[in-house]
């Protein structure tokens, strides 16, 4: 029983703080072949699946061979072509042959970008939370306490999460506008080139 | 691009199930619901797992802010937006001792993901990548299509003034279609035929006589043998599966014998995102007993799952638990209407 909790716990602590960087990771370079949305909750899954994570020691290396599996999977079936050389490129860039230094660092940003999302939670979305888990009341304990119908507490949960994971992929939608746009030049000019 | 801040109906719907299985009392209602949903979508046990750990970390976060996370009385405070930061040491320290302690949220969420544990997703081996696509190649089609090949994927095509048409003979190919209003760009799979205008889809054989379409793009129109009336439209995102079993003892010559519809008992119909109108379009077109949809919005409902295209019933069933519906026996027919 505690350990498949354990699991969301472990998942909640050491992959969310890497979504960020994994989700842009895998717009930027396979948005074009694979939904990113699909491959990361698949991902999700492969991880929470796992029997034991106490052998993982780099959470947000494994999480990204796990997006990477994931893709090429999808790809293969997909009948995607030339991807063992994309992939081939792709998994020499992976986290963990990183420096443990500038992983740390990494983390902490990619925990301050976290942060700050949950900072937009309503007041009363977290007064919610403050009263379930710092009290311990019941959803209809906290529905009096607060002077709201019990479907309030609720929705005022679910939206507020809702919130947190549609500016998520709104952050990464943006930070790879840029490079999108230099994509989509690139093929402008091979389209041009393939004229003659 | 997605508008700012929107995010999919399956992390919007999972967002609503990680709330409900963490905060909620569940009742046996809602946790056959929760059940029904998870196995609606192989993609729904991702979402879930994702939409509950980031719950669970903005629980930490909020927890985490105040100034003293140990129990004492609530003081809200009105502007404490910026006074949340906490670290990664302290995040740990707080997550572990959240996890050793018993709390009624807790035990629903382990006791859904035990749920999703016996649902036994698969888990591929992450380590070992056989190179088998070395053997795909790309096809460059004299309209300017192109169709990539998978392994062992075979096609024939033939192309004339008023038709492409390819024929998958084994394997799996997906195709980018060239756009051309007046040739429809037909892929035959054994009996199943997927059409197009321009567009980017994947087909793969099925058995004998059937296939499997996925849309990448566009929209692709789908049906057995000569239904064509009763394709089904797939759109960006969808799959479906058609298996019309075989038409007659093996050894017949194709053109011997007038092509007909299956034994209804020896057919299947494959549904992944199809609106339940289309559907019930099929069972009646195959039984004698009809469904009628008493309620049009019944009908905009999509639908997923395998069922067997003799049993109306079952597949009724099916609908009125996922529109919320519910299902009567009217003469020899079977109404579907709202609560």
């Amino acid at each position: 029983m505690r350990d498949k909790n354990g699991i969301i716990v472990w998942i909640a602590r050491e992959i969310i703080p890497h979504e960020g960087a994994i989700r842009r990771w895998l717009t930027r370079h396979w948005s074009r072949v694979v939904d990113v949305d699909d491959v990361i909750q698949e991902a999700y899954c492969r991880i929470a699946n796992l029997a034991s994570v106490d052998h993982i020691d780099n959470p947000g290396g494994y999480f990204h061979r796990t997006v990477s599996a994931v893709a090429t999977d999808q790809m293969r079936r997909a009948g995607i072509i030339n991807f063992t050389t994309m992939t081939q490129i792709e998994w020499s860039n992976v986290i963990d042959d990183e420096p443990l230094a500038d992983r740390a660092l990494e983390t902490r940003q990619e925990l301050d970008r976290v942060n700050k999302l949950l900072g937009s939670l309503s007041d009363t979305c977290r007064k919610v939370i403050e009263l379930r888990r710092v009290e311990g009341l019941s959803r209809k304990e906290t529905a009096e306490r607060l002077g709201v119908s019990e479907n309030d507490v609720k929705n005022h949960l679910v939206r507020g999460l809702q919130k947190i994971m549609g500016e998520m992929a709104e952050q990464d939608a943006r930070s790879d506008y840029d490079v999108l746009m230099a994509d989509a030049k690139k093929d402008r000019a091979i389209g041009k080139r393939r004229l003659h | 691009m997605a508008s700012a801040g929107s995010i999919s109906a399956i992390d919007e719907q999972a967002a609503m199930w990680a709330v409900e299985t963490a905060h909620g009392e569940m009742t046996a209602e809602t946790k056959a619901n929760f059940d029904a949903w998870l196995a609606a979508d192989t993609r729904h046990r991702g979402a879930y797992i994702r939409a509950s750990a980031w719950l669970l970390a903005a629980e930490n976060a909020v927890v985490q802010a105040r100034p003293d996370s140990a129990a004492q009385p609530l003081n809200p405070r009105a502007s404490d937006n910026d006074n949340h930061a906490i670290t990664l040491g302290a995040m740990r320290r707080y997550a572990t001792r959240w996890s050793g302690r018993a709390m009624a949220g807790g035990s629903a969420v382990a006791m859904s993901l035990a749920l999703l544990i016996a649902l036994g997703v698969p888990l591929p081996g992450l380590v070992d990548r056989p190179d088998t696509i070395a053997s795909a190649k790309t096809v460059a089609l004299k309209d300017g299509s192109v169709a990539t090949l998978g392994r062992d994927a075979q096609i024939q095509v033939s192309m004339s003034d008023g038709i492409r048409k390819i024929t998958l003979l084994s394997g799996e190919a997906s195709f980018q279609v060239a756009k051309d209003k007046a040739r429809p760009f037909v892929v035959r799979s054994g009996d199943v035929y997927a059409q197009a205008t321009g567009t980017v889809y994947s087909v793969s054989r099925v058995g004998l006589t059937g296939g499997t379409v996925k849309v990448r793009e566009g929209s692709v129109l789908v049906w057995p043998r000569d239904e064509r009336d009763q394709a089904v439209l797939l759109h960006a995102g969808g799959t479906v599966t058609l298996d019309p079993g075989p038409l007659r003892p093996a050894s017949a010559t194709p053109k011997s014998t007038p092509r007909r519809l299956p034994p209804p008992e020896l057919a299947q119909i494959s549904l992944d995102n199809v609106p339940v109108r289309l559907a019930v379009a099929r069972f009646n077109r195959v039984n004698s007993t009809q469904i009628i949809l008493a309620d049009p919005a019944i009908g905009d409902v999509e639908i997923i799952g395998l069922y067997r295209a003799n049993d109306p019933e079952n597949f009724a069933n099916a609908v009125a638990a996922i529109s919320g519906a519910q299902v009567e026996q009217s003469g020899s027919n079977i109404v579907i209407k709202m609560k």
